[in-house]
């Protein structure tokens, strides 16, 4: 199945034939092909690699959907190279608390109490991603000459906005394609979420570090809840996909999600 | 039953009454619903006037506000059953306090003259007879005599326990019963500062602090909402501009975006957080209804009561 784009033209054969394997081949090298470069995109987003073998503008509107869905969970997916730990440590922080609150637990992490000013720094440190998203593409959608700058209309032209900020904001910086961001205030905007993105996490995380480094050690006991095991892991993994999803389906709704739709009516 | 429904009407009204915005303020996560009510309402009538709200229908605007008051109210109602419940606890734990007569007197060896006052003028040093069948009319020290007294209505237990001068079985509570015999009770606490004057206070919720992770969770709650402000308010943003790209007339409706909004703030655990707060300190219903505090986990009740006693574990009940 092709994208709505290269199927409204009716020019282009994507069949299979005797002279082509077929498929979505659009902004795609042949020595890699459609599943190694899906798959690549997948890796690249997930960590905060930037590097791309295809180009994702070109990519199914769900293969989107997954790209923009990685990259705004906060390079937690993998942890994103020298940064993606400290993400994973404020979700860690978070769940610790939210789990420990539903069982009548004390909040610990490795041995610490995480008291309110640790939570205040945790959320900061896990919604400063979502806060520069919204932020900086709600305020670019609002400015009247941004829609010159898209390839596409439709639901493929916001996902190509929504794909630049998200990019920024996650700290990924691969690019959708499709989108001219060399323009003064593109330029600026997405700089600034850059700055935002990149430096308030790492604010929050000093700051949580600083505050432990001066507790004292508690005790394990009985009322201890474990961050060994699998149960942990599942309750950390959900909440990171709870925050994610939350934040983010609802402008995803209206990028890829709505072109799906589209393109299967 | 008549004392239920009482209650119930009386949550009822407060629930009305709990709508005034200053009342609301304190919750932010209730504020919230109540703002997006108030903005729903104003757009109802403003569809009911024939400003439409981007093309939706106006049956569609005003369910949508009505669920909203009702989502609200519902709130305030629980809210104000919890409180109602707490101060009927208190009114009965101030009835178990109030007209005790003291029997003060000027010392030991003189216990056949005394004056009696009220229990609630009695102060530190002072000396108290209390004989069978009368209430102890404050917290001290048995300095003379033994006797068997009913502490139930402060600890929930229901055997008496042995109250005797010397040792560590002399501590007795203001509001218990002797059943037999007699003691002579230096009185250990200044007026209005006594073990029940706290409970009295710590029921009505009156001397209470929040607790860290209650405060946690409050940041984490308030931190939510602010997100989930902006993904509406972005989600307005990107309609408007998705609308120009797909050759659309109206953006999201601004209703569906505050319905939206609620659904995804966290009001239930909001809701749930004013109904703990004043459940905390809220004994059973058994015990209201006898007037005695009766508590669900004893062993958690006993450390906070100072006069408690470890060798009272080993009666039977």
């Amino acid at each position: 199945m092709g994208t709505p784009q290269l199927a409204d033209g009716g020019a282009v054969n994507i069949e299979m034939t005797d002279g082509q394997a077929g498929g979505n081949m659009e902004g795609k090298e042949s020595r890699f092909g459609i599943a190694s470069s899906s798959t690549w995109s997948a890796f690249t987003t997930a960590a905060s690699n930037g590097s791309v073998n295809s180009m994702h503008d070109s990519y199914t509107p769900l293969g989107g959907f997954v790209q923009m869905l990685q990259m705004a969970l906060g390079e937690v997916v993998f942890g994103g190279v020298g940064c993606g730990l400290y993400g994973m440590i404020g979700f860690a922080i978070l769940t610790v608390f939210i789990a420990g609150l539903m069982v009548g637990r004390t909040p610990e992490f490795l041995g610490k109490k995480i008291e309110p000013g640790e939570m205040r720094w945790a959320v900061v440190l896990c919604l400063a991603t979502p806060f520069a998203i919204l932020v900086c593409s709600a305020i670019a959608c609002m400015v009247p000459g941004l829609a010159d700058q898209l390839n596409n209309g439709g639901a493929h032209g916001f996902s190509e906005v929504l794909y630049a900020f998200t990019s920024c904001g996650g700290n990924n910086g691969s690019a959708f394609a499709g989108m001219n961001c060399n323009n003064p205030w593109i330029n600026v905007m997405l700089g600034l979420e850059m700055l935002f993105a990149r430096f308030m996490p790492i604010i929050g995380t000093l700051a949580i570090a600083g505050s432990l480094a001066k507790k004292g050690r508690v005790a394990e006991s009985a009322g201890t809840l474990s961050t060994t095991n699998g149960m942990f892991v599942f309750l950390l993994v959900f909440i990171v996909l709870l925050i994610g999803a939350l934040s983010f389906f609802p402008a995803l709704a209206l990028g890829p999600v709505a072109e799906f739709f589209q393109m299967i009516a | 039953m008549a004392m239920q429904k009482d209650m119930m009407g009386r949550a009822v009204r407060d629930s009305f009454a709990k709508l005034d915005p200053r009342v609301q303020i304190q919750n932010p996560v209730m504020f919230l619903v109540w703002l997006s009510a108030v903005m729903t309402s104003v757009l109802a009538v403003a569809s009911i006037f024939g400003v439409q709200d981007a093309g939706v229908p106006t049956y569609y605007v005003v369910t949508i506000a009505v669920i909203l008051w009702l989502t609200d109210l519902f709130s305030n109602f629980a809210e104000a059953l919890a409180e109602g419940r707490g101060k009927a606890q208190a009114d009965s734990l101030r009835a178990a306090k109030k007209d005790v007569e003291a029997h003060r007197i000027e010392s030991v060896e003189d216990k056949e003259h005394f004056t009696v006052v009220p229990g609630t003028e009695l102060t530190r040093g002072d000396l108290v007879i209390v004989r069978a069948g009368e209430q102890i009319p404050g917290d001290g020290d048995v300095i003379e005599g033994a006797a068997s007294v009913d502490e139930s209505a402060i600890t929930g237990e229901s055997a008496p326990v042995v109250r005797e001068a010397g040792g560590d079985r002399s501590a007795v509570t203001g509001g218990t019963t002797v059943l037999s015999d007699w003691i002579i009770v230096k009185i250990s606490s200044e007026p209005g500062q006594s073990f029940l004057d706290k409970m009295i206070a710590m029921v009505e919720g009156a001397a209470r602090k929040k607790t860290p992770n209650e405060i946690a969770l409050e940041i984490f709650l308030v931190a939510l909402s602010i997100v989930f402000i902006l993904v509406t308010l972005a989600l307005y943003c990107y309609s408007c501009f998705s609308v120009g790209l797909n050759d659309m007339v109206n953006p999201t409706a601004v209703t569906t975006l505050v319905a939206l909004l609620v659904c995804l703030a966290p009001t239930t655990i909001g809701a749930l957080l004013s109904r703990y707060r004043h459940r905390r300190h809220e004994p059973s219903e058994r015990g209201q209804r006898a007037g005695h505090v009766r508590p669900r986990h004893r062993g958690r009740r006993r450390r906070r009561h100072p006069h408690a006693r470890q060798d009272r574990h080993h009666h039977p009940g």
